[in-house]
């Protein structure tokens, strides 16, 4: 028992100078080990050796528990120690929040489901795509006349209106030409589907067009998109302009005379 | 409570694992914690749906939200819970509130800066706006671009109506007049705006009350259609001659959304 409270009183002596408390524990452990190993090699050689005495042995070769202290002081600085925590405590905050922010409003069941059908909706926008601009069966009564290949981009304000895709059409109504148009913007929290609806087009025969009626929409984090449909939009129609109903910034020049699939 | 087995085993799975995933030297797991730390708080404000804790600033997005930037803000007036501001760019004007209340039915919302815009005009003769928000004498404020270059005095004349009379139902209480007059002067601002600042009338009977302090008194988000007021414009030279007169109906409320 003696034995038992020398070893911790020297342990704790040799380890007080560690200002970290994790590493000082560590530390204690580590030697306690060391001299419970010491000790019991001693009671293995000299088979006659008490523990009380084996334990005494190796706790002396351990040497001065205050010079060891200021050794082990030197050595252990406390502040990658202190750092550690912090970062430890502040993950755990950050993550906390996190999880917060996401129960609150991106991951409550009404959430979910609306993503879901936002998925699901999406699924029948990229068939709507494919009927548009591809080789897809369109749901909806009219022929396509021809995919064209177009490419254009323009800034506006922070963001910018590009146009990817487009294709000709006869529908019942009347020809039309349909245009996927995207506004990106530079700031995510700034993305409004509603901004699409201040702009017009005209075309190189001067007729002028509401960009209002579309057939299918997206968005995402920082942009917005719509396959729009320019009706009564003329096959002689070589060019349109995509405009900006208050601003004069906007001028995007649609190519329309490259026909890749009829 | 007892843990059971298969919760244990699973558990005992998972530390092994752990325990035997190569550890990091301290300083590499301040890094990682850092690391980890920042990719989270980064997702934060999506999640919340980036909250706006400024009043201008809900203005501004709104304003970048419809393509119209930059711009230059022209005039604000703060009346009580609603922000009214009055921005213009190279080609239009836009006209906003940002109203303080919780838009959303969230148990955590930051974002209690509830903006819309009421306007967006093209420069175009001359415009005349008012303002969503009141001034300091609740009285109204009503914007005037447009004028021409020699102007230099102007003099308003709003006539109001359909105003919401909030006290009307309280007995003893004098119901406000169905129309009532206002009158206001303005100077030019080397801007070239004039800005004209109602006052209501001091005239009034205690149990009657004044239609100009009834005017938005819930705010534009609720009372919309009182910001179509009836006015009179005249704008005068520095001699007095007048160079120009207008009448007609302050816009209507095109309560625009961000969506």
């Amino acid at each position: 028992m003696k034995t038992i409270m020398g070893m911790y009183s020297w342990l704790n002596i040799a380890t007080a100078g560690i200002r970290f408390g994790p590493d000082r524990e560590e530390v204690q452990r580590e030697l306690r080990q060391h001299i419970e190993d010491k000790a019991a090699d001693l009671m293995r050689i000299f088979p006659g050796i008490s523990e009380e005495e084996a334990g005494r042995r190796a706790l002396d070769g351990m040497g001065d528990a205050w010079e060891l202290k200021k050794e082990l002081a030197k050595v252990h600085t406390p502040w990658l120690g202190w750092l550690w925590t912090a970062s430890r405590v502040l993950l755990w905050a950050v993550l906390a929040c996190t999880l917060l922010a996401a129960l609150n409003g991106g991951m409550s069941i009404d959430s979910l489901r609306y993503r879901w059908e936002t998925t699901q909706g999406r699924r029948q926008g990229q068939a709507v795509g494919r009927a548009l601009y591809e080789d897809g069966v369109p749901s909806w009564e009219g022929e396509r006349l021809a995919v064209l290949q177009v490419d254009g981009e323009a800034r506006l304000g922070r963001a910018a209106v590009s146009v990817s895709r487009a294709a000709r059409w006869r529908e019942p109504e009347g020809d039309c030409l349909y245009l996927r148009l995207r506004l990106t913007w530079d700031r995510p929290w700034e993305a409004n589907h509603m901004a699409v609806n201040y702009l017009w087009a005209e075309d190189d025969l001067g007729n002028t067009y509401e960009l209002g009626r579309a057939r299918d929409f997206a968005g995402g984090w920082n942009w917005c998109q719509r396959d729009l449909a320019v009706d009564g939009f003329p096959r002689e129609a070589r060019e349109l302009r995509i405009h900006h109903a208050l601003r004069d910034g906007l001028d995007l020049a649609v190519d329309l005379t490259r026909e890749v699939a009829p | 409570m007892r843990i059971p087995d298969f919760v244990k085993k699973r558990w005992d799975r998972v530390k092994h694992w752990w325990d035997r995933l190569p550890k990091l030297p301290r300083k590499w797991r301040i890094v990682r914690n850092l690391a980890v730390a920042a990719l989270a708080a980064a997702l934060i404000p999506p999640l919340l749906e980036w909250p706006c804790l400024d009043a201008y600033r809900a203005f501004q997005r709104m304003e970048g939200a419809y393509l119209l930037t930059p711009s230059r803000l022209v005039l604000q007036e703060k009346d009580g819970w609603c922000s009214g501001y009055l921005s213009e760019g190279d080609s239009w004007i836009t006209v906003g509130s940002v109203s303080e209340f919780d838009s959303t039915d969230r148990p955590l919302n930051l974002d209690r800066n509830y903006a819309l815009l009421h306007q967006i005009l093209p420069k175009e003769g001359i415009v005349v706006v008012l303002l969503p928000a009141k001034n300091e004498n609740n009285g109204a404020v009503v914007a005037v671009w447009g004028s021409p270059e020699e102007a230099a005095y102007g003099m308003m004349e709003m006539d109001l109506t359909g105003i919401e009379d909030r006290n009307g139902d309280m007995p003893g209480r004098e119901p406000i007049q169905a129309l009532e007059t206002f009158t206001a002067q303005a100077q030019r601002r080397e801007d070239g705006w004039f800005i004209f600042q109602f006052t209501p009338h001091d005239d009034h009977r205690e149990s009657q009350g004044c239609a100009m302090e009834e005017l938005l008194w819930y705010g534009p988000v609720f009372n919309s259609d009182e910001m179509e007021q009836p006015y009179r414009l005249t704008l005068t030279d520095s001699q007095g001659k007048v160079v120009a007169e207008q009448s007609g109906i302050t816009p209507p409320d095109q309560r625009l959304l961000k969506w």
